[in-house]
Protein backbone atom coordinates (compact mmCIF):
# COMPACT_ATOMS: atom_id res chain seq x y z
CA UNK A 1 0.00 0.00 0.00
CA UNK A 2 1.80 3.22 -1.18
CA UNK A 3 1.83 6.20 2.06
CA UNK A 4 1.28 9.30 2.06
CA UNK A 5 5.30 10.56 2.22
CA UNK A 6 5.69 8.18 -0.82
CA UNK A 7 3.18 10.23 -2.30
CA UNK A 8 5.13 13.36 -1.54
CA UNK A 9 8.39 12.35 -2.43
CA UNK A 10 6.98 11.47 -5.46
CA UNK A 11 5.99 14.77 -6.00
CA UNK A 12 8.79 16.01 -5.11
CA UNK A 13 10.60 13.70 -7.79
CA UNK A 14 8.68 14.58 -10.20
CA UNK A 15 8.92 18.54 -9.49
CA UNK A 16 12.57 18.25 -9.89
CA UNK A 17 12.32 16.08 -12.87
CA UNK A 18 10.01 18.59 -14.31
CA UNK A 19 12.76 21.37 -14.39
CA UNK A 20 15.64 19.40 -14.44
CA UNK A 21 16.09 18.95 -18.74
CA UNK A 22 17.03 22.43 -20.57
CA UNK A 23 18.15 21.96 -24.34
CA UNK A 24 21.44 22.52 -25.08
CA UNK A 25 22.36 25.35 -27.60
CA UNK A 26 23.58 22.74 -29.87
CA UNK A 27 20.32 21.09 -30.06
CA UNK A 28 18.40 24.21 -29.99
CA UNK A 29 20.81 25.30 -33.29
CA UNK A 30 19.75 22.28 -34.69
CA UNK A 31 16.49 22.38 -34.12
CA UNK A 32 16.26 26.16 -35.69
CA UNK A 33 18.96 24.91 -38.71
CA UNK A 34 16.07 22.05 -39.54
CA UNK A 35 13.49 24.83 -39.32
CA UNK A 36 15.27 27.38 -41.63
CA UNK A 37 15.83 24.23 -44.22
CA UNK A 38 12.02 23.53 -43.76
CA UNK A 39 10.99 26.93 -44.50
CA UNK A 40 13.33 27.47 -47.30
CA UNK A 41 11.71 24.56 -49.25
CA UNK A 42 8.46 25.46 -48.49
CA UNK A 43 9.49 29.12 -50.37
CA UNK A 44 10.93 27.14 -52.66
CA UNK A 45 7.91 25.00 -53.44
CA UNK A 46 5.44 28.41 -53.53
CA UNK A 47 7.74 30.31 -56.01
CA UNK A 48 7.92 27.26 -58.44
CA UNK A 49 4.53 26.04 -58.20
CA UNK A 50 2.15 28.98 -57.33
CA UNK A 51 -0.68 27.04 -56.46
CA UNK A 52 -1.58 25.29 -53.10
CA UNK A 53 -4.16 22.68 -51.55
CA UNK A 54 -5.70 25.70 -49.63
CA UNK A 55 -5.55 24.17 -46.40
CA UNK A 56 -5.22 26.83 -43.36
CA UNK A 57 -1.73 28.27 -43.10
CA UNK A 58 -0.47 27.81 -46.37
CA UNK A 59 0.28 30.10 -49.24
CA UNK A 60 -2.06 30.50 -51.84
CA UNK A 61 -1.88 31.89 -55.33
CA UNK A 62 -2.47 31.49 -59.31
CA UNK A 63 -6.55 32.28 -59.52
CA UNK A 64 -8.94 30.30 -61.75
CA UNK A 65 -7.05 29.91 -64.51
CA UNK A 66 -4.27 28.19 -62.81
CA UNK A 67 -6.90 25.97 -60.79
CA UNK A 68 -8.24 24.83 -64.44
CA UNK A 69 -4.93 24.31 -65.60
CA UNK A 70 -4.13 21.75 -62.63
CA UNK A 71 -8.05 20.36 -63.08
CA UNK A 72 -7.20 19.48 -66.53
CA UNK A 73 -4.06 17.10 -65.22
CA UNK A 74 -1.57 20.23 -65.90
CA UNK A 75 0.13 21.77 -69.24
CA UNK A 76 0.92 18.75 -71.00
CA UNK A 77 -2.59 18.05 -70.36
CA UNK A 78 -4.03 21.25 -71.45
CA UNK A 79 -0.99 21.56 -74.97
CA UNK A 80 -2.81 18.14 -76.27
CA UNK A 81 -6.30 19.67 -75.95
CA UNK A 82 -5.33 22.60 -77.87
CA UNK A 83 -3.50 20.79 -80.84
CA UNK A 84 -6.34 19.05 -81.08
CA UNK A 85 -8.48 22.36 -81.35
CA UNK A 86 -5.92 23.94 -83.29
CA UNK A 87 -5.59 21.05 -85.76
CA UNK A 88 -9.64 20.46 -86.62
CA UNK A 89 -9.66 24.45 -87.14
CA UNK A 90 -6.94 24.38 -89.63
CA UNK A 91 -8.76 21.39 -91.40
CA UNK A 92 -11.80 22.90 -91.39
CA UNK A 93 -10.35 26.14 -92.81
CA UNK A 94 -7.88 24.17 -95.44
CA UNK A 95 -9.28 21.05 -96.35
CA UNK A 96 -13.44 21.23 -95.58
CA UNK A 97 -13.36 18.61 -98.21
CA UNK A 98 -11.79 16.17 -96.32
CA UNK A 99 -13.91 16.54 -93.31
CA UNK A 100 -17.05 15.91 -95.48
CA UNK A 101 -15.02 12.81 -96.77
CA UNK A 102 -14.69 11.50 -93.48
CA UNK A 103 -18.12 12.38 -92.21
CA UNK A 104 -19.28 10.63 -95.04
CA UNK A 105 -21.38 13.05 -95.94
CA UNK A 106 -23.23 13.87 -92.70
CA UNK A 107 -22.46 17.20 -92.03
CA UNK A 108 -22.52 18.49 -95.71
CA UNK A 109 -26.30 16.44 -95.52
CA UNK A 110 -27.12 18.28 -92.11
CA UNK A 111 -26.49 21.74 -93.21
CA UNK A 112 -28.89 20.91 -96.27
CA UNK A 113 -26.59 20.32 -98.98
CA UNK A 114 -25.07 23.88 -98.52
CA UNK A 115 -22.34 23.30 -96.68
CA UNK A 116 -21.11 24.12 -92.72
CA UNK A 117 -18.73 27.02 -94.37
CA UNK A 118 -19.69 27.80 -98.07
CA UNK A 119 -19.01 31.42 -97.71
CA UNK A 120 -15.29 30.46 -96.56
CA UNK A 121 -14.48 28.16 -99.34
CA UNK A 122 -16.01 30.26 -102.08
CA UNK A 123 -13.54 33.07 -100.72
CA UNK A 124 -10.70 30.78 -100.81
CA UNK A 125 -11.58 30.02 -104.74
CA UNK A 126 -11.74 33.66 -105.05
CA UNK A 127 -8.49 34.10 -103.62
CA UNK A 128 -6.81 31.59 -105.47
CA UNK A 129 -7.93 33.37 -108.48
CA UNK A 130 -6.42 36.79 -107.93
CA UNK B 1 11.24 33.04 -25.33
CA UNK B 2 13.07 35.82 -23.85
CA UNK B 3 14.21 38.58 -26.75
CA UNK B 4 11.59 37.74 -29.05
CA UNK B 5 8.88 40.29 -30.95
CA UNK B 6 6.27 40.54 -28.00
CA UNK B 7 3.65 40.08 -30.15
CA UNK B 8 5.31 36.99 -30.82
CA UNK B 9 4.90 36.01 -27.90
CA UNK B 10 1.27 36.69 -27.19
CA UNK B 11 0.43 34.04 -30.39
CA UNK B 12 -0.58 30.82 -29.54
CA UNK B 13 1.27 27.94 -30.65
CA UNK B 14 -1.15 26.75 -33.93
CA UNK B 15 -1.16 30.58 -35.14
CA UNK B 16 2.62 30.66 -35.27
CA UNK B 17 2.15 27.35 -37.11
CA UNK B 18 0.75 29.33 -39.57
CA UNK B 19 3.36 32.44 -39.44
CA UNK B 20 6.14 29.39 -40.06
CA UNK B 21 4.36 27.92 -42.49
CA UNK B 22 4.90 31.47 -44.33
CA UNK B 23 8.15 32.13 -43.64
CA UNK B 24 8.70 33.67 -39.91
CA UNK B 25 12.07 33.02 -38.63
CA UNK B 26 10.93 34.71 -35.31
CA UNK B 27 7.84 32.04 -34.77
CA UNK B 28 10.22 29.09 -35.15
CA UNK B 29 12.54 30.46 -32.64
CA UNK B 30 8.99 30.76 -30.54
CA UNK B 31 7.45 27.86 -31.14
CA UNK B 32 11.27 25.67 -30.21
CA UNK B 33 11.42 27.22 -27.10
CA UNK B 34 8.19 26.97 -25.94
CA UNK B 35 7.96 23.18 -27.39
CA UNK B 36 11.59 21.46 -27.61
CA UNK B 37 11.99 21.32 -23.22
CA UNK B 38 8.87 19.37 -23.49
CA UNK B 39 9.88 17.04 -26.19
CA UNK B 40 13.09 16.82 -25.05
CA UNK B 41 12.18 16.06 -21.01
CA UNK B 42 9.49 13.69 -22.08
CA UNK B 43 11.43 11.60 -24.36
CA UNK B 44 14.65 11.68 -21.51
CA UNK B 45 11.85 10.15 -19.18
CA UNK B 46 10.85 7.44 -21.31
CA UNK B 47 14.12 6.68 -23.06
CA UNK B 48 16.25 7.00 -19.65
CA UNK B 49 19.17 8.67 -22.45
CA UNK B 50 20.27 11.93 -22.91
CA UNK B 51 21.30 11.44 -26.42
CA UNK B 52 18.82 8.94 -27.95
CA UNK B 53 16.60 11.90 -25.79
CA UNK B 54 17.77 14.83 -28.25
CA UNK B 55 17.68 12.54 -31.01
CA UNK B 56 14.17 12.07 -30.79
CA UNK B 57 13.74 15.57 -29.87
CA UNK B 58 15.30 16.83 -32.87
CA UNK B 59 13.19 14.25 -35.47
CA UNK B 60 10.02 15.42 -33.47
CA UNK B 61 10.45 19.29 -34.00
CA UNK B 62 11.90 18.83 -37.76
CA UNK B 63 8.01 16.81 -38.39
CA UNK B 64 6.60 19.48 -36.67
CA UNK B 65 7.84 22.21 -39.16
CA UNK B 66 7.36 19.88 -42.35
CA UNK B 67 3.71 19.34 -40.68
CA UNK B 68 3.00 23.42 -40.51
CA UNK B 69 2.57 24.01 -44.60
CA UNK B 70 -0.88 21.70 -44.18
CA UNK B 71 -1.63 22.79 -40.55
CA UNK B 72 -5.02 23.70 -39.36
CA UNK B 73 -5.33 26.30 -37.00
CA UNK B 74 -8.83 24.92 -36.25
CA UNK B 75 -7.92 21.34 -36.29
CA UNK B 76 -8.77 19.36 -33.11
CA UNK B 77 -5.19 18.79 -31.73
CA UNK B 78 -2.68 22.01 -30.60
CA UNK B 79 0.65 21.62 -31.77
CA UNK B 80 2.23 20.57 -28.27
CA UNK B 81 -0.36 17.96 -27.77
CA UNK B 82 0.40 16.71 -31.79
CA UNK B 83 4.56 16.85 -30.67
CA UNK B 84 3.86 15.10 -27.80
CA UNK B 85 1.92 12.29 -29.49
CA UNK B 86 5.05 11.95 -32.17
CA UNK B 87 7.63 11.85 -29.33
CA UNK B 88 5.41 9.27 -27.83
CA UNK B 89 5.98 7.27 -30.87
CA UNK B 90 9.58 7.85 -31.70
CA UNK B 91 10.08 6.58 -28.22
CA UNK B 92 8.05 3.14 -28.64
CA UNK B 93 10.13 2.52 -31.71
CA UNK B 94 13.40 3.24 -30.09
CA UNK B 95 12.67 1.13 -26.99
CA UNK B 96 11.42 -1.85 -29.39
CA UNK B 97 14.45 -1.35 -31.34
CA UNK B 98 16.66 -2.16 -28.73
CA UNK B 99 14.25 -4.32 -26.39
CA UNK B 100 13.20 -3.98 -22.81
CA UNK B 101 14.95 -1.06 -21.93
CA UNK B 102 17.22 -0.85 -19.14
CA UNK B 103 17.15 1.44 -16.68
CA UNK B 104 19.70 4.32 -17.73
CA UNK B 105 22.24 6.04 -15.13
CA UNK B 106 22.96 9.45 -16.86
CA UNK B 107 23.75 12.02 -14.15
CA UNK B 108 24.76 14.61 -16.63
CA UNK B 109 21.27 14.37 -17.70
CA UNK B 110 20.54 16.59 -14.83
CA UNK B 111 23.78 17.87 -14.49
CA UNK B 112 23.40 20.95 -16.91
CA UNK B 113 20.68 23.17 -15.29
CA UNK B 114 21.59 22.68 -11.26
CA UNK B 115 23.32 25.26 -9.27
CA UNK B 116 26.20 24.11 -7.24
CA UNK B 117 28.22 20.45 -7.09
CA UNK B 118 26.49 19.36 -4.36
CA UNK B 119 22.63 20.37 -4.99
CA UNK B 120 23.84 18.84 -8.99
CA UNK B 121 24.63 15.34 -7.20
CA UNK B 122 21.55 15.29 -5.13
CA UNK B 123 19.25 16.29 -8.02
CA UNK B 124 21.24 13.83 -10.15
CA UNK B 125 20.83 11.29 -8.01
CA UNK B 126 17.13 11.64 -7.80
CA UNK B 127 16.65 11.76 -11.74
CA UNK B 128 18.75 8.62 -11.73
CA UNK B 129 16.40 7.23 -9.35
CA UNK B 130 13.06 8.34 -10.99
CA UNK B 131 14.56 7.40 -14.29
CA UNK B 132 14.99 3.74 -12.62
CA UNK B 133 11.97 3.33 -11.80
CA UNK B 134 10.40 4.80 -14.68
CA UNK B 135 12.22 2.22 -16.81
CA UNK B 136 10.66 -0.52 -15.02
CA UNK B 137 7.14 0.33 -15.94
CA UNK B 138 5.70 -1.26 -18.46
CA UNK B 139 5.53 1.20 -21.50
CA UNK B 140 2.45 2.21 -21.84
CA UNK B 141 2.13 3.37 -18.03
CA UNK B 142 5.78 5.05 -18.13
CA UNK B 143 3.99 7.10 -21.11
CA UNK B 144 0.91 8.17 -19.16
CA UNK B 145 2.97 8.73 -16.02
CA UNK B 146 5.66 10.98 -17.65
CA UNK B 147 2.91 12.95 -19.71
CA UNK B 148 0.74 13.14 -16.21
CA UNK B 149 2.55 14.01 -13.50
CA UNK B 150 5.66 15.61 -15.44
CA UNK B 151 4.74 17.18 -18.21
CA UNK B 152 1.66 18.08 -16.59
CA UNK B 153 -1.12 16.78 -19.33
CA UNK B 154 -4.73 16.81 -18.33
CA UNK B 155 -6.37 12.89 -18.79
CA UNK B 156 -7.97 14.38 -22.63
CA UNK B 157 -4.86 15.28 -23.59
CA UNK B 158 -2.75 12.04 -22.50
CA UNK B 159 -6.03 9.92 -24.39
CA UNK B 160 -5.11 11.85 -27.47
CA UNK B 161 -1.47 11.56 -27.16
CA UNK B 162 -1.52 8.00 -26.79
CA UNK B 163 -4.83 7.04 -28.67
CA UNK B 164 -6.71 6.01 -25.71
CA UNK B 165 -9.68 6.41 -23.73
CA UNK B 166 -9.59 9.05 -20.64
CA UNK B 167 -10.74 5.88 -18.52
CA UNK B 168 -7.82 3.85 -19.28
CA UNK B 169 -5.48 6.76 -18.95
CA UNK B 170 -7.10 7.47 -15.39
CA UNK B 171 -5.83 3.11 -14.75
CA UNK B 172 -2.37 3.74 -16.10
CA UNK B 173 -1.68 7.12 -14.50
CA UNK B 174 -3.14 5.18 -11.12
CA UNK B 175 -1.17 1.96 -11.47
CA UNK B 176 2.02 3.64 -12.62
CA UNK B 177 2.42 6.17 -9.90
CA UNK B 178 1.33 3.19 -7.31
CA UNK B 179 4.40 1.05 -9.00
CA UNK B 180 6.65 4.14 -8.76
CA UNK B 181 5.98 4.95 -5.44
CA UNK B 182 6.75 1.15 -4.35
CA UNK B 183 9.46 1.10 -6.12
CA UNK B 184 11.06 4.18 -4.60
CA UNK B 185 9.96 3.52 -1.44
CA UNK B 186 13.10 2.05 0.57
CA UNK B 187 15.32 4.95 -1.31
CA UNK B 188 13.67 7.95 1.04
CA UNK B 189 16.70 8.39 2.93
CA UNK B 190 19.08 8.22 0.07
CA UNK B 191 17.60 10.52 -2.22
CA UNK B 192 17.76 12.89 0.64
CA UNK B 193 13.70 13.23 1.39
CA UNK B 194 14.37 11.65 4.86
CA UNK B 195 12.79 14.82 6.90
Amino acid sequence: MVTEPNDKMLEALFADARDGTDPSDDLKARVLADAASVQAGLAHAAQSRPVSGGSAGTVDGGGWFAGLVDAMGGWPAVSGVTLAGVTGLVLGFYAPDMIDTLSGGQIWSLSGEVGATPDIGTLWVEAGDV
Amino acid sequence: MSGEVPELDALEDGALMVLFANGDRGAARVLTGRLLPRALNHAARVLGDRAEAEDVAQEAMMRLWKAARDWRQDGAAAPATWLYRVVANLCVDRLRRRGRSEPLDDPDMAADAAPGVEARMVHADRIAALDRALADLPERQRQAVVLRHIEGLSNPEIAMVLDLGVEAVESLTARGKRALARALAGQKEALGYGD
